[in-house]
């Protein structure tokens, strides 16, 4: 007491101010750290890998043999349809069909649309239009330039969710991945989501073929990357549809984009990829998988020419893939079926589903698209450039017979 | 609320941009932060008006940038004040520091988030200890050295990530975006020359 006396009343106002001063400061660094580590620990928390690998979920269908042996084909769309139609997709629905496709003034266009088109098993309905790039602008808040490559995937008995590109402003390389559900097999639809894919503007992924089913009820969506350099990446979506995680398929480099993923096994699962018009061989590309979907193999040739056009594949059987493909390595002239094994090796070429006219020189059969809609009845459209969708329905008791006449033949 | 929150938010690194450029350019014949400052209001309304393929310059430059990252979108805001003030925070560490570790992450992230490399370094904010750990040490640092805006953007785009705030699942897009990053690049293509500059000029004195 009698120290404390005897300090000036000056230099105890100067402690107590650099105290003050001290605390302050102390305290707001002290108050910020203790922040920033309580985030970290509820990021940590949050990002630590819990969550079991996925593995993908096997379905193999049951093909009896059964249907006509005669291939059935019609044209989808509207005879003298005035705009470029591309990219067309089809899913089973209790009814038959559900077709989609994109239209435009021409390719990449503004004012785009998603159009569909139903099957009953006899006739084809008048196209209806999904959504349009002013639609999918106002769903997602930015204005979006054109409309591609729907694909369409079964969620549940009644649901339908739709995949899709839109490009945000000229070229395929501004595309983003959207995603649109309908509830009642493609009567009526809800508004366009955003997939985040890419840390670059969200921008240079696009959709082609239809996704598979991993465990968990997550999804893998094989889409690519336009920008740059085109190669293949597998999405993981959740039960919800947002991506979670992403894989890049071919194992680095140039490889090809556009693959279409059959599952063969719980961890294993071939792809198959469409060549880029500048690599060779001018042949049909494979990758492949042994760890769920977490890495791919560099995309080597298999005995199939490819012109540089996409591949449409599906499994068959126990033992067999079914794949639609441009029998040619120069030009789109026709599309085929072939089997190959489970490896995606041993390609045979079961028979051809469409051919050019040849009387047009500018004629071409593009971008098949396959789906098994019942056992034993296969689907394919595809597009003529640039004002038609086609489909043609197969048989199993077709793939069959084909088979046996080749060999016949040999 | 999160529909206006979006439609701002999708909407501010496009408009901080026009913002900016326009005052930066007006710099020539306006003199005063005032006018800068109209100059560059001027330039949106202008960007909201002038159509080119029936979509206003202003919606083009929205659709090209995306949504900013919490640090894009302090950075830009300090770059608008920046071009409306005309005062340099180049010598400022925490803008050195900032632009620094912005520079640094967009070399980590998008060579391999792109393609130029063969490991996607993207995934890396989907799950896992890594990016949390080095955005750790950057906010340890940052309270060290008093850098509270450095401190301020990480946390709130931490923050946003934890509550799902924005639509990405992916930690990287709440810490860091490309246009941040080119700004970051900008920055520090003018910070370098002088910093090595100050380092060879001391360089003979250490020596001597």
């Amino acid at each position: 007491m009698a120290t404390s006396a005897a300090i000036p009343e000056r230099d105890i106002q100067d402690w107590t101010n650099a105290v003050t001063k001290l605390d302050s400061k102390t305290l707001a660094k002290w108050a910020t750290l203790f922040c920033s580590v309580v985030l970290i620990a509820i990021l940590s928390h949050k990002m630590a890998p819990r969550v079991e690998p996925w593995t993908f979920v096997v379905e193999v269908p049951q093909t009896p043999i059964r249907g006509d042996l005669e291939l059935r084909s019609e044209v989808i769309t509207p005879p003298h349809e005035p705009d470029f139609v591309h990219g067309a997709s089809v899913v089973a629905t209790p009814t038959g069909l559900l077709a989609l496709w994109y239209r435009a003034v021409y390719e990449g266009a503004g004012n785009a649309e998603l159009v569909s088109s139903s099957f009953d098993g006899s006739r084809w309905s008048p196209t209806n239009v999904v959504t349009n790039s002013g639609r999918v602008s106002r769903d997602i808040g930015l204005t979006i330039k054109s409309l591609a490559n729907p694909v369409p995937f079964r969620r549940s008995d009644n649901e339908i969710w739709l995949f899709f590109s839109a490009s945000r402003l000229s070229g395929w390389a501004t595309c983003e991945v959207m995603l649109m559900r309908s509830h009642d097999n493609g009567l009526t639809w809800g508004a366009a989501e955003r997939l985040y894919t890419s840390p670059f503007l969200n921008m240079s992924h696009l959709t082609k073929s239809p996704p598979v089913l991993l465990s968990g009820g997550r999804i893998g969506l094989p889409v690519y990357q336009e920008l740059n350099r085109k190669f293949p990446v597998m999405l993981v979506l959740n039960e919800d549809g947002h991506v979670i995680d992403r894989r890049r398929m071919g194992h680095g480099g140039t490889v090809g984009y556009q693959p279409s993923i059959v599952v063969t096994g719980e961890t294993t699962a071939v792809a198959f990829v469409r060549r880029l018009k500048s690599s060779s061989p001018q042949k049909i590309l494979v990758s492949r998988t042994r760890d769920g979907g977490q890495s791919w193999s560099r995309p080597a040739p298999i005995d199939l020419p490819n012109p540089g056009g996409p591949i449409s594949a599906i499994r068959y059987d126990d033992t067999h893939i079914l794949l639609a493909f441009n029998d040619d390595p120069e030009a789109e002239r026709d599309i085929k079926l072939a089997f190959s094994d489970l490896e995606g090796k041993n390609p045979r070429r079961v028979g051809m589903i469409a051919h050019i006219n040849d009387a047009d020189p500018d004629d071409a059969v593009m971008y098949p698209y396959l789906i098994a809609s019942q056992p034993g009845q296969f689907d394919v459209v595809y597009s003529r450039p640039a004002k038609a969708i086609d489909h043609v329905r197969i048989s199993s008791a077709w793939v069959q017979h084909s088979l046996q006449t080749q060999s016949a033949q040999r | 609320m999160m529909p206006t929150i979006d439609f701002l938010l999708d909407r501010s690194s496009a408009a901080l941009i026009v913002f900016m450029a326009v005052a930066t350019m007006s710099g020539i014949v306006a003199k005063t932060a005032t006018a800068r400052a109209a100059a560059g209001i001027g330039g949106l309304v202008i960007a909201l008006l002038i159509t080119i393929s029936k979509r206003s310059i202003f919606d083009w430059a929205v659709s090209a940038v995306e949504r900013p990252s919490a640090p894009g979108l302090l950075l830009l805001v300090v770059f608008a004040i920046s071009a409306t003030t005309w005062r340099s925070y180049r010598l400022v560490p925490e803008f050195r520091f900032g632009t620094g570790m912005l520079v640094l992450g967009g070399l980590l992230l998008y060579p391999g988030g792109v393609g130029f490399l063969n490991y996607d370094t993207y995934v890396l904010g989907y799950s896992g200890y890594l990016l949390p750990m080095l955005l750790a040490a950057i906010l340890v640092y940052a309270v060290y050295r008093h850098y509270f805006l450095v401190v301020l953007a990480l946390n709130l785009g931490i923050l946003g990530f934890l509550l799902s705030a924005g639509r990405s699942l992916n930690l990287w897009d709440y810490v860091i975006d490309p246009v941040a990053w080119f700004f970051a690049i900008g920055a520090w293509l003018a910070i370098a020359p002088g910093l090595l500059s100050r380092k060879l000029a001391a360089a003979p004195s250490l020596a001597n």
